[in-house]
């Protein structure tokens, strides 16, 4: 079944080139260009992943990740501006799973999007190997939520997927570029804070009482092993 | 008064009128009262009396006479003064009529041989062996002012006009000089970092010309910040604009690619993507300058510890070095502990800017030394590439805008020529700065200094980082 992408932009010219492009590589495209109406496609349509740039007019990218977050999980790349390390942070913050600075290449773009789209594909291949139990905390992959001492946490695509790599490397550094190319599928590059953005929303969400996530200088991350259960 | 002219010219009239005033009324007091009290009493008739005090029983009788005068009760005493200024009776005798004495008493071949004769206009007596002495009446009981002679008196009313006129000059200049000195430094701080000026209420609130000077300033300031902040904006909407053709332009690239699937048009689709790439880059950077440029939301400033901080830097660029062959040295930092604050991500883009240039710059296979100074109350990032350095004419220059400096731009096509200027901007921003020199050994060297800060204390400051202060500080 073709993948099913829906690009949210209010350059029309750019959506019908790109339209063009991605139905060459193989997707199903459709476009709209404001938020409310991407929010309406959403809602009424099967989408496998969004492309969403930050500059709407009227409600912002970053308002229509925050109420889609509300009800749906669909994988969504951002779009945003050249140069604004803020509006990455926000992004991945919201719950955007990737990132890509506009103006981008076509072949980066289609590149994040097959990175983003092949993700759960790796996890389905082994069903009893979806559930980790760290200390207090509990990811399960297949109903895509984790809890910590029982207390629902609510995570993103990406952020699971990160949670997944430490969890299952307890008590061993990962690498950043390891992070990357597995929970992220793609290699990092110079200057990437991405996964350190997804860390760090991590630990924010999950809180004092899930086991530690300890950043290692030059090495990468480390999930605190905790007792033996 | 309201205006300067008017203060100036007040003041000195005033102060000239003072002087006149205060000279006169010294001179009346010091000569009047002598005057008065010697008025009615007449020298020669004591002289007279002197006369006949000798003839009648010569030394001994003009003793007795004198203790007897010196005995009565009055404001007037008389005095008889030989030639070495010493009374007869050696009572006290003002230095002045002492040191004139001398010369009064020089015989005068006009004078009459009695024991009684006048000479230079002093009734003088005569004792009968010769010696002669000059009859004068004087107070008995002088005031001070009247102990000072008429020699003294131009050096007292000098004295006077120097005290007043020192008081009222120093006045003056201080009401003046203060204003200006408050104006001087705001404009100096306006100048270097465009600053919203601090001239404070008192000067502002001043009637005359200085007040005037200074609500022109904050006024022409505040046109000036306007218009640059109007310039940025066009160059970020400008550069926003054109991003918008540029991912276009992209795009359409890629479909001409899948349309030219012999690739018989390569060559060409690689150059144009190539003008897009840079004009992409170019936007980024200017966008990047502009934003520092324009801050017009203050940036969130935190406290740093700026070893890991730039640990962290040199990590993600290694990647970028690796392209080049070139390592990056990172040398042991532990011991330069250091606190700044400010704001990571554009420390951090600083700082990436410092190492793409040096990577971009330093010969390739070769080593970038990166070091932490850290001296009480500056911190300090050098780094050092082994390239072929800058011609000193341009040293100050590679921190302005779009510089380029010898072949620069066929060497890196990618450079958008805004990088240091970055730098620059973001320093200054943290009160910091950015310097460049050559090394002796060849290569660049790029110091960023930033203010360090002290365990425990975040700096709270009243300019235009006050509101992030506060936010950072409730």
């Amino acid at each position: 079944m073709l993948a099913q992408l829906l690009l949210i932009d209010d350059d029309r010219d750019l959506c019908a080139m790109l339209e063009e492009l991605l139905a060459g590589e193989g997707f199903g495209v459709a476009s709209v260009h404001s938020g409310p109406a991407a929010l309406a496609h959403l809602g009424e349509h099967r989408v496998d992943l969004a492309v969403l740039d930050v500059m709407l007019p009227g409600m912002s990218g970053f308002d229509v990740l925050r109420t889609l977050r509300q009800r749906s999980a669909v994988p969504v790349l951002m779009l945003t501006a050249r140069g604004e390390a803020v509006d990455r942070i926000v992004g991945l913050e919201v719950g955007a799973d990737d990132y890509l600075a506009k103006p981008f290449h076509p072949r980066e773009l289609i590149a994040r999007i097959r990175a983003i789209l092949r993700r759960p594909a790796a996890g389905a291949a082994a069903p009893t190997e979806r559930l980790f139990t760290v200390g207090a905390l509990v990811l399960d992959l297949a109903r895509g939520r984790a809890t910590v001492e029982a207390r629902p946490v609510a995570l993103t695509g990406a952020e699971a997927r990160v949670l997944e790599e430490l969890m299952r490397s307890a008590g061993v550094v990962v690498s950043r570029q390891q992070l990357c190319e597995r929970a992220l599928g793609r290699p990092l590059e110079a200057f990437d804070r991405s996964v350190d953005t997804h860390v760090a929303n991590l630990r924010r969400k999950l809180g004092e009482s899930a086991p530690e996530i300890r950043g290692v200088r030059g090495a990468g991350y480390a999930m605190d092993p905790g007792e033996p259960p | 008064m309201k205006s300067v002219y008017g203060r100036i010219f007040l003041t000195v009239g005033i102060a000239s009128l003072l002087m006149l005033g205060l000279g006169t009324a010294a001179s009346f007091l010091m000569v009047s009262q002598r005057i008065e009290r010697l008025a009615g009493h007449d020298a020669a008739h004591v002289a007279a009396a002197a006369a006949a005090a000798i003839d009648r029983g010569g030394e001994a009788a003009l003793r007795d006479w004198l203790r007897a005068e010196d005995a009565r009760p009055g404001d007037v005493q008389p005095l008889i003064v030989d030639a070495s200024g010493t009374d007869v009776l050696g009572r006290a005798v003002p230095p002045g009529l002492a040191l004139r004495t001398p010369a009064i008493l020089k015989p005068d071949p006009a004078e009459a041989s009695t024991s009684l004769y006048t000479s230079r206009w002093v009734p003088q007596v005569r004792l009968p062996d010769g010696r002669r002495f000059a009859v004068y009446l004087v107070e008995r009981d002088p005031a001070w002012w009247d102990r000072v002679g008429i020699r003294e008196l131009p050096l007292l009313l000098i004295a006077l006009a120097i005290l007043v006129s020192g008081a009222v000059a120093g006045i003056l200049a201080r009401s003046f000089s203060r204003p200006v000195r408050e104006l001087a430094r705001a404009t100096r701080s306006f100048a270097a970092g465009l600053a919203a000026p601090e001239v404070s209420a008192r000067v502002i609130a001043r009637g005359d010309e200085l007040g005037a000077l200074a609500r022109d300033f904050i006024a022409m300031a505040g046109r000036l910040e306007h218009l640059l902040k109007a310039r940025d904006q066009l160059v970020r909407d400008m550069s926003h604009e054109l991003r918008t053709p540029l991912a276009r332009l992209n795009v359409a690239l890629e479909l001409l690619r899948r349309h030219d699937p012999d690739n018989r048009l390569e060559t060409d689709i690689a150059r144009l993507q190539q003008q897009a790439d840079r004009l992409d880059h170019m936007i980024g950077s200017i966008l990047g300058l502009s934003r520092l440029d324009a801050m017009s939301t203050p940036p969130k400033f935190q406290l740093i510890e700026l070893a890991p901080f730039v640990e962290e830097v040199v990590e993600d660029a290694r990647l970028e070095a690796a392209q080049r062959q070139c390592v990056l040295e990172l040398h042991d930092c532990a011991d330069a502990r250091a606190q700044v604050y400010g704001n990571p991500v554009i420390l951090g883009s600083a700082l990436q800017n410092v190492l793409r240039n040096a990577i971009h710059h330093t010969a390739e296979g070769t080593h970038i030394d990166i070091r932490l100074r850290a001296s009480g109350r500056e911190a300090a990032i050098v780094v050092q590439d082994r390239g072929p350095g800058v011609p000193a004419d341009a040293l100050e220059h590679i921190f302005e805008p779009f510089t380029r400096i010898g072949d620069a731009r066929t060497r890196h096509p990618d450079g958008s020529g805004l990088g240091l200027a970055i730098v620059a901007r973001a320093m200054r921003l943290h009160r910091g700065s950015a310097k460049a020199r050559n090394l002796a050994a060849g290569g660049l060297e790029i110091t960023l200094t930033l203010p360090a800060v002290a365990e425990g204390e975040i700096p709270v400051e009243a300019d235009y980082f006050g509101e992030a202060s506060r936010r950072l500080t409730n």
